[in-house]
């Protein structure tokens, strides 16, 4: 636990603030991110593939509450100090990869509106990426001499060849044009017609004078050009992270569901055989989705095959970590207990020596915990690692009172989320981060058994 | 003793009532004077009857007259010498005589005039004088005139012709009447009991007569009951007075008529005791079987020759070589009645000086008796089948599957020889194989296409138990019945203890039906994975010789046949939860055997998650939980090692005083991690080398370039540097006049920013943009 560094003040301060309102840190998250290094050093190749025009697909496969969000949360802040655009949406019923009733052209508008830069890490940057697309077509016209119409054009050349190129170009070219001319309508409209807001053509005509649309059957397209653009803007790539996926295991619908999994299949093929560049993809669900036979990922044979397991690998007692699946373990109270100590550790600027409470009163604290909430305590560590804090802060405050007149007297509630079965909205649910080895809970069950 | 003596004296008492009944009639209708007549004629006749019963009354017409009967006296002793036998002579066995034509050849009969009887004055019955009347043209071979206590004197002539018939024809005739073989026997016992007395060479002749007795025993005796019982007691009693051994193969080997022991089994036993030697098992089930104590049920007697020699192996089992009995005080003592009516009632007995009769003891008896028992019980179900009639009986393969293994296999039956060669030659086949149950069947001797009920099933197995071989399926343990169509996997046993399964071998079993299930899912069993299961389930289960050779049989069984789920349903809802979850997880680890958990074994699972009553959704759970265990599988025997059935908890370093205990070793790993993906990260986001953005090389202008912007947003940058926060608006006018885009603008400069100083220049907030003056330092350096 030597931390070579001190741990900035900003960087402390919004983790400590996100945490203790329940949310996943925007920053410093490699500072509470426990154990998967594995994963983590995994994810970062595919990332680095991404910046050199590869591209990537991952299934990040777990449990509620084994920290899929916090893990593709922890991906994106990677993946934008790598300088790559990062879009992020969590599946819902209305937003899908692919539909026929505007969900799957909900889900490129909600991936547009969470297009993220270094620069802007909570999304929104898209007009960003445009206007420094057009930035550095002004900056070459000035210097070539000539147009930038025609700078942007030639640079889109490539863009053009693509399914739904042309118009896109068009609108980069609109949106060039109403800056040029004040026009900020246009200029709106050209935004909005990138996230995919337009719902009929002829309003987009109208608009834009263009022929297409963003709609449900070229979502896919459209983010593979989108891909090409961010490049041709300077970016290194983008990384799609889409969330809940067992939203198409719920679906009720067959055909709608394989529908779903064709998309799902095509991009796959698409990374995996190279055909998409700088575009890296992160789907996150649960294991019935991956795994459940009649409804899940495996029930599509093509995804079935593509996506099983290393057998020699296996066979051999190794992991074979390009397999496109990645297991993240469950939480075990080990993971929250080293959790705990970051905990201390960024609450005290990284500085040893001003910790406030000794490792004691860590156990006893996840002894209070366990008491309180019972095993769930390290399942789902929101709530405990906002009692946590809160005691942490109440110490920091009063110097008087000794951690052992705290503990007992927090209250914590149970985590609601718990008993949710439906959709999950993990969003919000906070951290910490696993390699573990066992699990625990099994063990404890076989070990009383007897016939 | 089965001759009935004729009583004299109830004769008279009978006539006396007769008469005096005659009187009162007489008196009350006729009167006093045909009284008189009556009272005198009657005093008459029993003066007649005295008279004629003192003196031997040759038949009518026989004119040979008697000598003189010489007063003998009637004393205990017979060391006197012999009574006047002047007139007859003892015929040895190798002398031939001729009587009245009758040439006679084998001799042992006293001939002559006159021989008295030993305690009356009569000539002995035995007496053969050849000078009395023979009607030799009508000899009454079949002896229908013979008294009950027949003597030559006073026998019909043609009597006399056919006894000297028999005599002469070799004394072997079985249809002659059994009246003349004891005349012959008298003389012998006349022999043996009084002549030996006094003459020593004729102890030399008693083999030979014993021989003779035996001979005609084994004539004679199964057609009387009378002789059978006199020749065989007086063989005995033969036997009892030799001082050495000679005659002991003449002692009755069958029990006697009241039930007492055969006398050369008494002896036997009794010289065994002496000697403190054991009770071989034949003479103890002799001993018991003949033992009026004993008490023998309907199996004992149904299914004797299987009685007998499950009896004799029990016995030879459990006291080895035999019980050896502690000799009593009571001698064996031999008592003998002679037949002879010229003995008189008299009674002859003999006691074994050093033989103690054993068989007056209780405890052997007692001790056969709870062998018996025993026996007797498990021969139940076989004795109940040779109870059935014929056509109810079915196949003899069941009956003989009752049969307790120890006397099955050495017994001949054909049909179990012929199984067990059949045995013998599958369950040694190598690599083993599985069978066809057709072919099971045939070896069986039943129709090899007819399938099995669940009770013919399990006396199949029960049969192949018995001859030390075990059948998979065995519907004791768990299988099902034997379907014609099927397979089975023959196998020899360690010994035939169990006959139902142990709680550990119903889990192991119960664990491979499902394995195999689970295995049969991707379509093949692979040795390894079948190597796998074996391991994986002898390693969690402490199972004895015999449940590891059954459960060996039972993987190569379920290697070619799956289990069928439907089948398995019943015993799940036998199962405690915690022994449920414990085979889910097994499964678990059964279909990563191959490295992989494919679709197909997940559907599988699914199916029997299903039928365990789990939520199939929580077998993705497991899965997944199984497979994020760590770094490299981790076996289930590595992590749960049974002993005797209970798995320990896996040894905690307990932090102390904390009720949450912490697996320190685990928390280190995770602190060890933590540190990689840390330092990975840090060198991440502390990455100081520019990137490399794709910005076209821009010609050096005039101006000043900051970082690596472009002309125009250096130009906008050094524009603002200086300020703390400017409007929205203000910002994108300059932008405006510098014709570049305002947002792009923000991007570029943050971008540049970030580079060099790792932090962002210009914060969007609403209206106003927040400009970091630090950075700006920084970027102007």
């Amino acid at each position: 636990m030597n931390i070579e560094k001190k741990i900035r003040t900003k960087e402390r301060d919004s983790i400590l603030q996100s945490l203790r309102a329940g949310v996943v840190p925007r920053i410093g998250l490699h500072h509470v991110q426990v154990g998967r290094a594995q994963e983590v050093g995994n994810i970062v190749k595919d990332i680095e593939r991404i910046c050199d025009s590869g591209s990537s697909i991952r299934f990040i496969i777990g449990e509620y509450g084994a920290g899929k969000t916090f893990f593709l949360h922890l991906v994106r802040t990677v993946a934008l100090e790598k300088n790559v655009v990062t879009a992020h949406a969590d599946l819902t019923p209305d937003r899908r990869i692919h539909a026929t009733g505007g969900q799957a052209r909900n889900l490129y508008a909600e991936l547009m509106r969470n297009v993220s830069t270094r620069t802007k890490p909570d999304g929104g940057a898209l007009a960003s990426i445009v206007e420094r697309f057009i930035s550095s077509a002004i900056s070459e016209s000035k210097e070539k001499g000539v147009g930038v119409d025609a700078v942007i054009s030639n640079r889109l050349s490539q863009i053009v060849e693509m399914v739904g190129g042309y118009d896109f170009s068009q609108v980069i070219s609109a949106y060039w044009h109403a800056f040029d001319s004040g026009n900020d309508q246009l200029k709106n409209d050209s935004i909005r017609w990138l996230r995919g807001e337009y719902t009929t053509k002829t309003d987009a005509r109208n608009a834009l004078g263009v022929r297409t649309i963003v709609d449900d059957s070229n979502v896919y397209d459209h983010l593979k050009l989108f891909s090409l653009f961010v490049r041709l803007a300077g970016y290194s790539g983008l990384l799609i992270g889409l969330d809940e996926l067992v939203n198409l295991y719920k679906m009720a619908n067959t055909q709608a569901r394989n529908a779903n999994y064709e998309q799902i299949l095509r991009i796959l093929n698409d990374s995996l055989q190279g055909i998409s560049v700088g575009l890296g993809f992160i789907l996150c669900g649960t294991p019935d989705f991956l795994m459940d036979t009649r409804r899940g990922l495996f029930s599509y044979q093509a995804l079935q095959s593509r996506l099983a397991e290393n057998t020699f690998a296996k066979t051999a007692g190794v992991i074979d970590q390009s397999g496109p699946v990645i297991r993240l373990a469950n939480l075990t109270q080990e993971d929250l207990y080293v959790l705990l100590t970051k905990m201390r550790h960024i609450y005290a600027f990284g500085e040893q020596e001003k910790y406030l409470v000794p490792d004691d009163a860590l156990t006893s604290f996840m002894a209070h915990c366990s008491t309180k909430i019972g095993d769930a305590y390290f399942r789902t560590p929101r709530t405990t690692i906002r009692a946590f804090i809160d005691m942490l802060s109440v110490l920091e405050q009063n110097p008087n009172i000794t951690w052992k007149d705290l503990i007992g007297n927090i209250s914590i509630a149970k985590d609601s989320d718990l008993s949710q079965d439906d959709v999950i909205n993990e969003s919000d649910c906070v951290p910490t981060e696993i390699q573990a080895p066992e699990q625990k809970a099994s063990t404890d069950e076989l070990s009383s058994f007897r016939l | 003793m089965g001759r009935r003596r004729k009583n004299d004296i109830s004769g008279l008492g009978i006539v006396f009532l007769v008469i005096i009944g005659f009187i009162v009639i007489v008196i009350q209708k006729i009167g006093w004077w045909l009284l008189a007549i009556a009272v005198i004629a009657g005093i008459i006749y029993l003066l007649y009857r005295y008279l004629k019963k003192s003196t031997p009354t040759p038949y009518a017409g026989d004119t040979f007259s008697e000598p003189e009967p010489v007063a003998y006296s009637n004393g205990n002793s017979f060391s006197s010498p012999l009574r006047k036998t002047e007139n007859a002579a003892w015929i040895s066995a190798n002398t031939e005589v001729e009587i009245q034509g009758y040439s006679i050849n084998g001799g042992m009969f006293y001939l002559g005039k006159s021989l008295q009887s030993i305690s009356s004055s009569s000539p002995d019955p035995c007496l053969i004088d050849p000078s009395m009347r023979i009607n030799k043209a009508s000899p009454d071979t079949a002896g229908s005139a013979m008294s009950y206590w027949p003597s030559y004197s006073n026998i019909s002539p043609a009597a006399r012709a056919a006894y000297l018939d028999w005599l002469a024809s070799g004394r072997d005739d079985p249809a002659t009447n059994v009246g003349y073989v004891f005349l012959f026997f008298y003389g012998l016992e006349r022999r043996v009991l009084i002549d030996s007395q006094s003459d020593n060479s004729v102890r030399a002749d008693i083999p030979q007569i014993a021989a003779e007795v035996q001979r005609l025993l084994r004539i004679y005796g199964s057609s009387s009951g009378s002789f059978n019982s006199y020749a065989t007691s007086f063989l005995n009693f033969l036997c009892s007075q030799s001082r050495d051994n000679s005659l002991e193969q003449f002692a009755a080997t069958e029990s006697g008529q009241y039930g007492e022991l055969p006398f050369a089994l008494r002896m036997e036993a009794g010289k065994l005791s002496s000697q403190a030697k054991p009770i071989p098992p034949r003479l103890a089930f002799e001993w018991f079987i003949r033992s009026p104590e004993s008490k023998l049920r309907t199996p004992a007697r149904r299914c004797e020759a299987e009685f007998t020699r499950l009896f004799m192996v029990r016995y030879a089992s459990k006291y080895g070589e035999g019980l050896v009995i502690k000799p009593n005080k009571t001698l064996l003592r031999c008592e003998y009645h002679p037949a002879s009516s010229s003995f008189m009632g008299k009674t002859f007995s003999n006691s074994l000086q050093d033989v103690p009769d054993v068989t007056k003891l209780s405890r052997p008896i007692s001790v056969f008796q709870a062998i018996a028992d025993e026996c007797m019980e498990d021969l139940d179900a076989f004795s109940r089948f040779q109870g059935k009639k014929l056509e109810e009986q079915g196949n003899k393969i069941y009956a003989l599957a009752q049969l307790p293994s120890e006397i099955l296999r050495d017994a001949n039956y054909e049909e179990i020889q012929e199984l067990i060669s059949f045995l013998k030659q599958r369950a040694g086949a190598k690599p083993e194989e599985v069978v066809e149950i057709s072919a099971i069947l045939s070896a069986l001797g039943l129709d090899s296409s007819v399938s099995l009920s669940n009770g013919e099933s399990l006396l199949v197995a029960q049969l192949l138990g018995r001859l030390g071989y075990g059948i998979e399926p065995d519907i004791r343990f768990g299988g099902g019945k034997l379907v014609s169509t099927e397979k089975a996997v023959i196998f020899t046993l360690a010994d035939n203890l169990a006959s139902a399964a142990s709680p550990e071998y119903t889990f192991a079993a119960l664990l491979l039906s499902f394995s195999s299930i689970v295995i049969h899912a991707d379509g093949s069993v692979s040795p390894k994975e079948s190597d796998k299961l074996r391991t994986h389930v002898t390693s969690i289960l402490s199972l004895t010789q015999n449940e590891q050779r059954r459960l060996d049989a039972l993987l190569l069984y379920y290697c070619t046949v799956p289990a069928s789920l439907t089948q398995a349903k019943k015993r799940i809802q036998e199962l405690k939860p915690e022994s449920k979850s414990f085979i889910l997880s097994f499964l678990l680890s059964v279909a990563n055997a191959d490295g992989n958990i494919d679709p197909a074994e997940i559907k599988i699972l699914k199916k029997i998650y299903e039928l365990f009553g789990v939520d199939s959704n929580s077998l993705y759970s497991d899965i997944h939980a199984f497979q994020t265990k760590g770094d490299a599988p981790i076996s289930i025997s590595a992590e749960a090692p049974v002993v005797g059935f209970s798995i320990p908890k896996k040894p905690q370093k307990i932090v102390k005083g904390s009720p949450v205990s912490l697996d320190m070793d685990l928390v280190n790993k995770t602190i060890h991690e933590t540190q990689q993906v840390q330092s990975l990260l840090t060198s991440i986001f502390s990455d100081n080398t520019e990137d490399k953005l794709i910005v076209p090389e821009s010609k050096p202008s005039n101006s000043q370039l900051i970082a690596n912007l472009d002309s125009s947003h250096s130009e906008l940058f050094l524009n603002i540097c200086d300020k703390d926060a400017l409007p929205v608006d203000s910002f994108n006018d300059i932008c405006k006049k510098l014709g570049i885009l305002p947002s792009g603008a923000i991007e570029m400069i943050n971008a540049a920013c970030f580079d060099k100083a790792d932090e962002l220049y210009i914060e969007e907030n609403d209206e106003t943009l927040i400009l970091n003056n630090e950075v700006a330092k920084e970027m102007l350096k």
